[in-house]
């Protein structure tokens, strides 16, 4: 029952998306400035091993486990520097061992992104739907209001792509209602055009604020180094050591990671 | 059968208070943190990957002296932002 509450939504937006195609009119487009919205598939897959799969303080427990990460995406422009994007996203982690650590995320979300010199200025709208286990149980549905900035800079055959991001979540469980601030570099220095080194070193701060987790203030630290080979323009392969260490004013709360394994990245 | 009735009592209150100790609702909170931070590097990774053209998709003819702008503006935001 729940799992229609969130196919509902999916049907509707493949629904509308096909009845706005079938209103296009060919000889409108051959005048228009505005280009043709276009569906794409993105996503990852990737078995990593971590040595606190429970991510505990005091718990530490090694494990493998399997993340798959697939979006459906609707992009469009609505003039030449404004663009949409309408996407439905599905992630999961299933853990070999520690059933308990399995969790999965339905999102449903728009954006708008302003491209103005080279900077892209973003508001993000999601719905989601937060599942104990493999879409097993649901534990709590989210709304998320984010504001980003990022851009992209290439010197020779390296590329740095900062991300600045803002949210707040409305969510039906107090504990989920929070602020968080990340802060993401992405690195890529080409070796050749198949082989690159990349590496996203990045920072999130929480600060909750109701329920249990009322005035918890979380920080996460994580660097990551890896090695990347590209079969095609829209495939690779990517093969990561990332470490992270929470901190947090609940002391129950603190981690660190250490997880190792490949990522296969694609897009269609 | 007071003494019987007592142990029962204990180990459903023990077994009740184990339940409840296990559905912390700040433990589903974090592994979603923790799976929305790996989204975020998942898209560090596709955003860098190009999209290819689907055959389904219709391009409209190009217009002479009207694209070039255009092409600008949609390469330098190809990638994505905000992790979505």
């Amino acid at each position: 029952m729940r799992s229609s509450i969130v196919l509902l939504p999916l049907l509707g937006l493949a629904g509308a998306s096909g009845a706005w195609a079938a209103e296009l009119n060919l000889a409108d487009m051959t005048t228009s400035n505005v280009s043709v919205p276009s569906w794409s598939v993105v996503g990852s897959v990737s078995p990593t091993f971590t040595d606190n799969a429970l991510f505990s303080r005091d718990d530490r427990r090694s494990d493998v486990y399997y993340e798959t990460d697939v979006s459906a995406r609707l992009d469009g422009y609505l003039n030449n520097d404004l663009s949409y994007r309408l996407y439905a996203r599905s992630q999961y982690d299933a853990f070999a061992t520690e059933k308990d650590s399995n969790a999965a995320i339905a999102r449903l979300g728009g954006r708008l992104t302003e491209n103005w010199d080279g900077w892209r200025f973003s508001i993000i709208y999601e719905n989601r739907y937060d599942f104990d286990g493999v879409y097993r149980d649901l534990a709590f549905i989210s709304n998320d209001v984010m504001g980003s900035v990022a851009r992209d800079f290439r010197v020779n055959n390296v590329t740095l792509s900062p991300l600045l991001l803002l949210t707040y979540r409305f969510s039906d469980l107090a504990e989920a209602r929070r602020w968080r601030f990340d802060a993401v570099l992405g690195i890529e220095v080409k070796l050749d055009p198949k082989w690159s080194i990349v590496s996203t070193p990045l920072f999130e701060a929480y600060w909750f604020t109701d329920g249990l987790n009322a005035g918890r203030q979380d920080q996460l630290y994580s660097a990551d180094v890896g090695l990347r080979y590209s079969f095609a323009s829209n495939l690779s392969l990517t093969t990561t050591a990332l470490y992270e260490v929470r901190t947090s004013n609940v002391a129950v709360r603190r981690y660190r990671d250490l997880r190792v394994g490949p990522r296969l990245d694609f897009a269609f | 059968m007071m003494r019987r009735t007592l142990v029962l009592m204990m180990i459903v209150i023990g077994v009740a208070m184990a339940s409840a100790a296990a559905a912390d609702p700040r433990d589903s909170v974090d592994r979603g943190d923790r799976l929305d931070t790996d989204a975020l590097r998942d898209d560090v990774g596709t955003n860098r990957l190009k999209v290819p053209s689907h055959p389904l998709v219709i391009v409209p003819p190009e217009q002479p002296g009207a694209t070039s702008n255009r092409t600008k503006s949609k390469k330098s935001s190809a990638s994505g932002s905000g992790g979505h």
